[in-house]
């Protein structure tokens, strides 16, 4: 079985005596994938029963155009969280990176310069992010939580808490939010395209499948020669860059720069889904795809919820119970596998 | 002035002396340990604040700025136990308005403080032994299990009243909770309630987790789980306790808020989580378990709070609460860094 | 909600014809406070709209849905019922769905719900980060979308008190007890809300308002309180220490002002040296606290259930394609222990609003 996937075996060995485990729990890995499918199936299947207007393929491909930022920073905080290190900040990101775009548009009546200042933010903030966790040896948990509130203050500051208008009323980047190809929305194709391109890197490179190794034990990580600090700096960089996609896209959703951005917990739904989708905590264990519909599969019931008309007493108690179960079905898999396996050894 | 502000401190030290570490003098204290850095900004900061503003230092805004930190240093205490024995409770936000709501529905119906405390209390510890239950039963991640709960509870507050719950009985003693004084002490003052009750569970919690056996069991547990349960300390029964601790002493804050509103608000409590487990972080405990003492923990909720309250004695624009915050989070934990790797930790 | 799209258009338009020639009656047009220009004929049909006396030739709606912000608070609580109750004298289906604060929820469910129903209203998040989809939505959808709150580009009109002024009456007010009860001395603590406008035009209209009849009163703190009771006591704490001579609170909402009169009892001040002024009065707190006759004397009333009955009014006649003015102004009105029985009866249930006097209660200026 380790044959076929030779790519996330190669971690192991750097793990130390976790590696045969890990081995061994490839398939289960690879069943995450199928298991949250299923799940996501299942909750599209009840609403589609219980409310005619979630039946039509547009509620999907809506669902791909409203679950867009959150898939993208999802990317960077997974790929994080696999390395064992935390990101709270992207939710402020969301309102820097926006205010960030749209001063810098109205500043040079230039959109590309503008749009081009707001991903610079990304590498920006997951450079300094990156800096004083790796280089000051900072925790990044609260490295990050210190980030939430100065990048939100920062932005509230700098805008008085008003939005900051695009006086150009640029239609080109408004409209891009609302785009589509064939009918898919434009910003569902960035997030597929990007996840892709994660996808491949988590799996294909070096970098990408040395993350598993630095996550499941650094030390042994370090020893086994993968240089560690050099790439959980870059993993913060590119969480950074993925908000800022996150955030420029927002703020052509909405034409504007607006402080409060992702302030309802954009971070903590972030990691909800993310854990949800089999991301453990402590760094190591998970994978990208399992997260991205772990993400897909809050996006669902938050819509469908919304559809059925549900109150927001309703939809909050829902949320919870649902996101109690995806976890708790995930840990019962877990160790029905265990279980198998050890009976079949014996 | 500055006689006020070291009163201010005088409330931590004596189990700060209690927690010193053997081989440390004062010096070494003060420099070499988060509690002496948190210390040092702390001092820095009100002799800033008691320089510029003529009322800081004063008996009035004292008690005022320690009314206010009750509810947060109450909250954080059960916070510090919890994330010393390596679990998180995220749901203490919506307890707030949880059980304020069904405590005041409960004071109105009887008319009888002890009845309306009993059911606060009681709605903690059944809190603390769902997320117990939750965590070590179904073998959920805390952070899920009680990122679910907070969502719930919320829901739970908006579906048990409309707004919020106003008072309805009237009772002499419930408004003293909140905003009367224990008697004159001279060459004190007039000590508000909230205060006395929070350096009561402050010292109770400090002896417990410094003098008793529950207490190194706490630590064990936290710092090494497995190595625990062989030396047979039930992991299960130490966690359970550190969740109803944590549901207690959340129940206990939201009384006392009922009664310093005069009314159970079902938006009560909005952001109250990470306001805790902030302070606690930041007074040096570890989520990943084992580290962390309530000296840290007291000195992090003055200092966020004497912030907080200086910049609005200062008149400074609200916008920058944030900011302010999220950086002396930055500065502390980047203090912490140096320290640690000062000192040789990693 | 059901399937409501597929009504034809084609009537509505052709009966907007002969319903424009209705407006014209000099009936429709007896109405106090008309505004001049485009709609104003189209506002007066809205304030006078009658479920059981339909113009000639007025279809009603199938269905509409409120997409609110804050769907929990007490505030939208009582406007939704006032929608709902309306809605059901027309026969119209109304459904609520609610964003929770969440712009990107708020504004995925503004989408998900225009194709299903005959008439959207919307409370925006923030109005100028919605402006864009409800634009593109108004052009795709073609529906009536009745904007509450805050003016948001793309909305047929907007149904909303004006702050301002609503602010500036109770400054007055203010003032003039300050003037008699205080003598003259007017220091006042304004517990705000800087993230919306419509809050930050309340707290401008009270400071104007006031100091148009105390030039010396003064603004002496504004804080944030979040439109929360504890945020607001919390913070309203901070304020009265460092500036005793506060002897006027100020709150964007009733919880503001109350969490401004917690904290002033919490520190031991003198409460008959206090005026308590707050907003919107929708809840049973602010009703009760007026007639309990402590500190918290007036209360800018905004009568949600009222408001929501002018929504509803405003979708029918966008439906039959009336032109509506860019805002409708719903009233408001300072409301103290003495008048509050002319716009409220108590009964067992709590207040009922008197919607006859409250429909009495004069716009003009107010824009």
């Amino acid at each position: 079985m380790a044959a076929i996937h030779p790519d996330r075996s190669a971690a192991a060995p750097s793990a130390g005596g976790g590696g045969g485990i890990r081995r061994r729990l490839l398939p289960a890995v690879r069943h995450e994938e199928i298991a949250l499918l299923g799940l996501f199936l299942l909750v599209a299947a009840f609403f589609a029963v219980a409310v005619p207007s979630a039946r039509s393929g547009g509620t999907y491909l809506d669902l791909l155009r409203d679950a867009a930022p959150n898939l993208i920073a999802a990317i960077g905080v997974t790929l994080l969280l696999l390395a064992g290190e935390f990101d709270l900040s992207v939710g402020s990101m969301l309102a820097f990176t926006g205010v960030v775009t749209v001063s810098t548009f109205n500043a040079t009546d230039s959109m590309w310069l503008g749009i081009v200042a707001g991903l610079l933010t990304g590498p920006l903030i997951g450079a300094i992010n990156g800096y004083l966790v790796t280089v000051q040896g900072m925790n990044s948990l609260m490295t990050t939580l210190g980030m939430l509130f100065a990048l939100r203050g920062l932005v509230y500051v700098w805008t008085n808490q008003t939005p900051v208008v695009d006086e150009n009323g640029f239609s080109v980047f408004t409209g891009f939010y609302r785009g589509e190809i064939a009918r898919i929305p434009l910003p569902g194709i960035i997030a597929l395209v990007l996840i892709a391109l994660a996808w491949l890197f988590a799996t294909r490179t070096e970098f990408g499948r040395n993350i598993y190794a630095i996550g499941g034990n650094r030390t042994a990580a370090r020893v086994s020669g993968i240089r560690v600090q050099r790439n959980t700096f870059l993993l913060f960089v590119l969480s950074g860059t993925m908000a800022a996609i996150a955030g420029v896209l927002v703020a052509s959703q909405t034409g504007t720069g607006y402080f409060d951005a992702g302030v309802q917990g954009f971070e903590l739904i972030v990691i909800a889904s993310i854990v949800l989708g089999g991301v453990s905590l402590s760094g190591g264990e998970g994978n990208l795809l399992s997260a991205m519909l772990g993400v897909l599969i809050l996006g669902m019931v938050a819509k469908g919820l919304r559809l059925m008309g549900a109150h927001t007493t309703q939809q909050l108690v829902v949320t919870g119970i649902v996101m109690l179960l995806a976890v708790f079905l995930h840990g019962v898999r877990q160790r029905m596998l265990v279980e198998s396996r050890r009976r079949n050894r014996a | 002035m500055g006689a006020d502000s070291i009163r201010t401190l005088d409330v931590g030290s004596p189990a700060g002396r209690s927690t010193r570490r053997p081989l440390a003098g004062l010096a070494t204290w003060l420099f070499r340990t988060q509690e002496g850095v948190l210390l040092l900004v702390l001092l820095a900061l009100c002799v800033v604040l008691s320089r510029l503003s003529p009322v800081f230092a004063s008996e009035r805004n004292v008690f005022v700025l320690l009314s206010q930190i009750s509810l947060t240093m109450i909250t954080a205490v059960g916070m510090t136990l919890l994330i010393v024995g390596r679990e998180v409770d995220l749901s203490v936000g919506s307890m707030q308005a949880f059980v304020g709501v069904v405590a005041m529905q409960t004071l109105n119906a009887t008319s009888n403080l002890f009845a309306g405390l009993a059911v606060a209390i009681l709605a903690g510890v059944v809190v603390g032994l769902v997320n117990a239950g939750l965590t070590l039963g179904l073998r959920i991640n805390s952070f899920i299990v009680t990122l679910a709960m907070l969502t719930i509870l919320r829901g739970l507050a908006y579906t048990f009243t409309d707004a919020a719950v106003q008072n309805a009985h009237n009772l002499e003693a419930f408004r003293a909770i909140g905003i009367g004084f224990i008697a004159h002490i001279p060459g004190v003052g007039r000590i508000p309630w909230p205060v006395v009750i929070t350096a009561v569970v402050f010292v109770a919690f400090a002896l417990l987790l410094t003098r008793t056996t529950i207490g190194r069991y706490v630590y064990a547990v936290g710092g090494n789980p497995r190595a625990a349960e062989l030396s047979g300390v039930s992991v299960w029964g130490v966690k359970t306790f550190c969740f109803v601790v944590t549901g207690v002493l959340a129940a206990v804050s939201a009384f006392i808020l009922i009664a310093r509103l005069n009314s159970g608000q079902n938006n009560a409590g909005f952001g109250f989580e990470l306001q805790v487990i902030g302070a606690v972080l930041l007074g040096g405990a570890s989520l990943a378990g084992g580290q962390g003492t309530l000296v840290g923990t007291l000195l992090a909720v003055l200092l966020l709070g004497t912030l907080n309250n200086g910049i609005i004695l200062l008149g400074i624009d609200s916008s920058w609460q944030l900011a302010v915050n999220g950086l002396i989070i930055l500065v502390a934990v980047l203090l912490d860094a140096r320290r640690r790797r000062a000192v040789g930790q990693e | 909600m059901p399937m409501t799209g597929s009504r034809t258009r084609w009537t509505g338009k052709l009966v907007a014809l002969s319903a424009a020639a209705l407006l014209l009656s000099p009936a429709a047009l007896a109405q106090e406070a008309t505004p001049t220009g485009a709609g104003a004929e189209g506002e007066a049909l809205v304030r006078a709209m009658d479920p059981s006396a339909l113009p000639e030739g007025f279809e009603v709606p199938g269905s509409a849905t409120h997409i609110t912000n804050y769907g929990v608070h007490e505030w939208y609580q009582n406007l939704t019922a006032g929608e709902a109750a309306r809605a059901e004298e027309y026969e119209i289906e109304f459904n609520q769905v609610d964003a929770n604060l969440d712009l990107q929820a708020s504004l995925a469910a503004v989408q998900e719900v225009a194709p299903q129903v005959d008439v959207i209203n919307f409370t925006p998040v923030n109005e100028e980060a919605s402006g864009p989809t409800i634009t593109a939505l108004a052009e795709e959808v073609g529906k009536p979308i009745i904007c509450e709150s805050s003016p948001t580009d793309g909305c047929t009109t907007l149904v909303s008190i004006d702050d301002y002024a609503a602010g500036f009456k109770v400054g007055v007010w203010a003032g003039e007890y300050a003037r008699d009860n205080f003598g003259g001395t007017a220091n006042a603590l304004d517990v705000g809300l800087p993230a919306l406008t419509t809050t930050v035009a309340r707290s401008t209209g009270f400071a104007e308002g006031l100091q148009s009849v105390l030039p010396e009163a003064r603004i002496v703190a504004s804080v944030d309180g979040q439109g929360l009771k504890d945020t607001a006591v919390q913070v309203s704490n901070d304020a009265l220490t460092a500036n005793p001579d506060i002897n006027i609170i100020f709150g964007i909402n009733d919880d503001s002002a109350l969490g401004g009169l917690q904290a002033f009892e919490s520190q031991g001040g003198d409460t008959s040296q206090l005026l308590v002024v707050g907003f919107g009065c929708e809840g049973v707190a602010c009703k009760d606290a007026l007639m309990a006759g402590g500190p918290y004397k007036v209360s800018a009333a905004m009568f949600p259930e009222y408001q929501g009955r002018l929504l509803i009014d405003a979708g029918v006649a966008a439906f039959n394609d009336v032109e509506l003015p860019a805002h409708i102004v719903a009233p408001t009105a300072a409301v103290t222990a003495d008048n509050l029985g002319d716009y409220y009866t108590q009964g067992a249930d709590g207040y009922e609003p008197n919607f006859e006097a409250i429909s009495q209660i004069s716009v003009e200026g107010e824009e």
